[in-house]
């Protein structure tokens, strides 16, 4: 259970980052989480993975290392734990036939992926955006949608008004809530739709603390190159993730990699330095080769 | 052409199973047979002789011949999002160029003004009809009409687009549920009853399948007849939009109808395609089977008819 964060009363001022490198493999533009010092003990969930893409799930309180303005802090509060899961499945199967086929084999395997304490439901989105209103744990129902809830759309996106709704529809539980967004990451574009502005969906996805997890699948080149990736940046933004899948690529093995990944995480608890009630800094660092920790900032980093 | 108009349609809906007062040992199916013929098989000409019944793969006796001779209730259900009033053909997009002064929904009334003309005329003086319409959460049907007046007044209350909020209009289109709505608007009416649904068939957003509206529809022995807008994108390649409306006419025992997506913007008469649906509500007749020997359950059930180049709509399943 998440509660078990030991966790209240925290304020995140400004919730934009992600983290942080390993000791020996930095990202070049590294950003940080910030947060507001002024409670006694600061909680923050993270994830670990290696350079070529393997969740790490067996580190342990040494192997982290937290940084408050650059100062090394103590990890007081460590735990690592596996979260049943609340998804909106979104599907953009843009306007390509084969594009279709693939989102939904991959939203399938997906939903294999799922145990009987998690839920789920499936969207789709392009000009139309459509939640089918059941959330479930019955596999069979979400497989039902799939086959019969998935059509090729006129090749537009309304990516914001998709992720609004579908935050709007996830279920607050102390279930890990995420969307998972499966299609090309291609810029918004509405037409002559109401549009949601994708940035404002995407703070209120940190604000909610649900995570958002892209997985990009390209059937062929698209005829206008890709641009804007709005999904990659909401991801980066929640501390959700983002793969792309390829021909050829396992999808089931992907697909448990993903659920994996969404549903483990460690806890990191520290005692903030000083108590001033102003912005700091955060850098968490993991002490192995070629690892990179990410910070889910969208569950607010929590205190006692 | 000729070849279409010498085709003779027979359909038969099947309801549910009732037990017989007359003989409480015995359970006879009762249920509505719907005969949809062209004017070169006069409905009068078909008697329950012509007919046979499998339930369970078992010839099964038919007891009772009747024809339905009286008002047919019939809902006129008529799927609003975009993908319909506007079109799912690109090139179709290009056509419907959104006019001044105009704002949406109501941008593209291309089906939605035509539809009371293609539609209305076909309905015969003393039925009764409903009209309902769908967009996402938007689900709305108009009062019984009756009379020629009232029925064009319910027509613009229900199919009216401004009723639906652009979100509804660009979400989902929950076609199961809203058919399973509509059967419970006709439920209290005498047979036959019938849907006649207008979509693309590109269903969403659905708390029900497509089995499910099936079973709720065949229960309550209401046929579901579509005009589907056909899909833009090559068959070959992907399982087209129509696949389960067809499923859902077929099994319930309604007519499947494709429209091209260019025709339908350009309703302004009474199209045969809707000619042809309500015929066959008005060509219905009762069967009553006798169904002793059939084990309790839900049964596959055929019709089948001795008379040549014609074909017979029954519902696929029977309950017992």
């Amino acid at each position: 259970m998440r509660a078990c964060t030991l966790a209240i009363g925290m304020t995140l001022l400004l919730c934009q980052a992600v983290s942080i490198g390993s000791l020996q493999w930095e990202q070049p533009d590294t950003p940080r989480v910030t947060f507001r010092a002024g409670v006694e003990t600061v909680v923050v969930r993270v994830t670990a993975r290696e350079k070529n893409g393997r969740l790490l799930t067996t580190l342990e309180r040494d192997d982290f290392q937290l940084l408050m303005d650059g100062r090394p802090v103590p990890v007081e509060v460590f735990s690592k734990k596996r979260h049943a899961l609340s998804l909106g499945i979104m599907l953009h199967p843009g306007a390509s036939v084969p594009l279709v086929s693939r989102v939904r084999d991959i939203a399938n395997a997906l939903v294999e992926c799922l145990e009987p304490d998690d839920q789920a439901f499936i969207g789709t989105f392009g000009l139309e955006v459509a939640l089918n209103p059941v959330v479930t744990s019955n596999r069979e129902i979400l497989h039902r949608v799939l086959r019969e809830e998935l059509w090729p759309d006129h090749g537009l996106n309304r990516i914001g008004n998709a992720l609004e709704a579908s935050l709007a529809a996830l279920p607050r539980d102390s279930r890990t809530r995420a969307l998972v967004v499966i299609g090309d990451d291609s810029a918004q574009m509405c037409g002559l739709a109401p549009c949601v502005d994708v940035g404002i969906a995407q703070r209120h996805a940190v604000e909610q603390g649900v995570l958002v997890y892209g997985i990009v699948v390209r059937v062929s080149q698209p005829p206008v190159p890709i641009t804007g990736y709005p999904v990659e940046r909401a991801a980066n933004a929640t501390g959700g993730g983002y793969v792309h899948i390829d021909r050829g690529d396992d999808i089931k093995a992907q697909m448990s990699g993903v659920v994996d990944e969404l549903r483990c995480e460690y806890l990191l608890g520290f005692a903030p330095t000083v108590a001033d009630e102003r912005s700091h800094d955060l850098t968490i660092r993991v002490g192995r080769p070629r690892v990179r920790a990410v910070a889910r900032l969208g569950d607010k980093p929590s205190s006692r | 052409m000729r070849r279409i108009y010498a085709r003779t349609t027979v359909a038969i809906a099947l309801g549910c199973l009732t037990p017989s007062a007359a003989e409480p040992t015995r359970q006879a199916a009762v249920g509505s047979v719907v005969v949809s013929v062209d004017r070169d098989w006069p409905p009068n000409d078909v008697q329950g002789a012509h007919l046979s019944v499998l339930v369970a793969g078992r010839s099964v006796p038919i007891l009772r011949f009747t024809r339905l001779d009286g008002p047919a209730a019939i809902l006129l259900l008529v799927d609003l999002t975009w993908s319909v009033t506007r079109g799912s053909n690109p090139q179709l997009d290009g056509l419907a160029q959104p006019r001044p002064q105009q704002n949406y929904p109501g941008m593209f009334p291309g089906l939605i003004s035509g539809l009371d003309k293609a539609f209305l005329p076909w309905l015969g003086p003393t039925d009764r009809v409903k009209v309902g319409s769908f967009a996402g959460h938007h689900l709305t049907f108009s009062r019984t009409a009756a009379a020629s007046s009232d029925r064009l007044a319910a027509f613009s209350e229900a199919v009216n687009p401004a009723a639906a909020p652009p979100d509804d209009w660009f979400g989902a289109a929950p076609v199961w549920d809203a058919v399973d709505s509509a059967v419970a608007q006709l439920t209290d009416e005498r047979r036959p009853r019938a849907i006649v649904l207008v979509t693309d068939g590109q269903a969403s957003g659905n708390r029900v399948g497509v089995e499910e509206a099936v079973r709720t529809a065949i229960r309550h022995g209401v046929a579901v007849h579509v005009v589907c807008a056909k899909s833009w994108w090559d068959p070959a390649q992907y399982q087209p939009a129509d696949t389960f409306v067809r499923v859902l006419a077929e099994e319930t025992g309604g007519l499947f109808r494709a429209d091209d997506p260019f025709h339908r913007l350009k309703w302004d008469k009474p199209a045969r395609i809707f000619g042809d649906l309500v015929a066959a509500v008005h060509g219905s007749a009762e069967l009553q089977l006798d169904v002793t020997d059939v084990p309790d359950g839900v049964w596959p059930l055929i019709v089948r008819t001795s008379v040549p180049d014609v074909t017979v709509h029954a519902p696929h399943w029977l309950a017992k």
